[in-house]
């Protein structure tokens, strides 16, 4: 059973768990996107444990709400909404409590990161400090901007399933992308450079 | 400064993105999520759901309390339009006539009440002539039978007075059917309205008198002088 629900689609998947609420189809569609979400919540975010109560929560969210999907949807499409909407509240959470020395709302600012200070050139090379480097960067690039930025380059989804994602049209999605990756490009001009 | 950036560049970032680690969950993920689903454990997001459950249902009865709402509040707005005075029309004359009669006859029967007390048997409603001979009144019987009964006038005719019949010495008693009436001339008599007297010259009313006493004497001596005249 288990084997012929893994060759299944997701859109079928979930469709045998609306029809006969087995938990297996549920575990099938879980083991399929507990990583991607949690690594699109964690680069939203940039903490780990939160990022696991996200997924968490939007698992358990999917398994209480799972009549309100329409077969018309991308599963895909419809499990990152709701990811990416219990993150941001997340963040809406966090920003009442912690005051920002950078304001993210000003796109004239010129953002700037500690570039010589934030890490030496030669430890940059390292991959795993780079990656760091740029997760840290890409904490500081616009909100809206990031979730498509991360949407697009990190997850790969076409501007389709991001503007499904969002609720925004096309075109505002590559705008933002477009704003997401100039302002990302500017706060790692170090090691981009390299 | 603004900096400008090329295609090639926005690649570069896309393939820095896409060059990080994925990020995976913890080993425990799955565990611990189905057990916070076996016992039930899913705090705030089952709460949002009654919530969501709720307000769904009250949907449609929020909305058709809304729309009665908005109806009942346009339809009020419109009946309790005020017209501008400025803008009304003037009351017709037909209107303003009718108006003043219900005035006459309410007042008539606000003034008769009293009469309808004092009487026990029948009450004058209304007096009527059916002609210019004999005059009539109207009568309401206790049991509501309503009669007609003759009028009899104290009127003395021979105190009347035909004024045309008197100048031109006829009788002075006229028909008794136009009683009480100063008779003149056979035209209906149409009343203009008053006009203010003028006060009379004693100097004009002089001169006149003068003028006719001349014309007097002068038709006087011309007829003599007529009779004088030799055959």
């Amino acid at each position: 059973m288990e084997k012929r629900l893994s060759e299944l689609t997701d859109e079928e998947v979930i469709k045998v768990f609306q029809d006969t609420n087995s938990l297996e189809a549920y575990e099938v569609l879980v083991k399929r996107y507990k990583d991607p979400l949690m690594n699109f919540v964690y680069r939203f975010v940039g903490s780990r444990d939160v990022s696991t109560d996200i997924v968490q929560d939007t698992m358990i969210k999917f398994y209480l709400n799972k009549d309100s999907y329409k077969s018309f949807a991308k599963f895909s499409t419809w499990i990152y909404t709701i990811a990416g909407n219990l993150a941001k509240n997340e963040l809406k959470r966090r920003k009442r409590r912690v005051i920002y020395s950078l304001h993210p709302d000003d796109e004239d600012r010129t953002l700037q990161i500690e570039d010589k200070s934030f890490v030496e050139p030669d430890r940059a090379a390292d991959s795993e400090i780079k990656s760091e480097i740029i997760q840290k960067a890409l904490l500081k690039v616009k909100e809206v901007y990031r979730e498509v930025v991360i949407l697009r380059d990190i997850d790969g989804f076409s501007y389709e399933e991001i503007a499904d994602i969002t609720g925004l049209s096309i075109g505002t999605v590559k705008s933002r992308i477009n704003r997401g990756r100039a302002q990302l490009q500017k706060l790692l001009k170090n090691i981009y450079n390299e | 400064m603004k900096q400008s950036y090329n295609d090639d560049q926005h690649n570069g970032i896309s393939n820095l993105l896409k060059s990080m680690p994925r990020i995976k969950a913890p080993d425990n993920f799955e565990y611990n999520l189905m057990t916070r689903i076996e016992n039930k454990n899913f705090g705030d997001l089952a709460e949002e759901k009654k919530k969501l459950g709720f307000a769904w249902k009250l949907t449609p009865a929020v909305a058709f309390v809304t729309s009665l709402f908005i109806l009942f509040m346009v339809w009020t707005d419109q009946s309790t339009e005020v017209e501008n005075p400025l803008m009304k029309l003037p009351p017709t004359i037909a209107k303003t006539h009718s108006a003043n009669n219900d005035v006459v006859l309410s007042k008539k029967s606000a003034s008769k009440s009293d009469a309808f007390a004092s009487r026990s048997v029948s009450e004058e409603k209304e007096v009527a002539s059916t002609s210019d001979e004999d005059l009539y009144r109207v009568v309401v019987g206790s049991n509501d039978v309503v009669s007609r009964e003759k009028m009899a006038l104290n009127l003395n005719n021979g105190q009347n007075v035909d004024l045309d019949m008197a100048l031109i010495g006829g009788a002075v008693n006229p028909n008794a059917n136009n009683r009480t009436r100063l008779v003149g001339g056979g035209e209906s008599f149409e009343f203009n309205g008053f006009y203010i007297r003028e006060q009379t010259d004693r100097k004009m009313l002089e001169m006149i008198k003068n003028r006719l006493d001349s014309l007097n004497q002068a038709r006087t001596d011309s007829i003599k002088n007529s009779t004088n005249l030799p055959r």
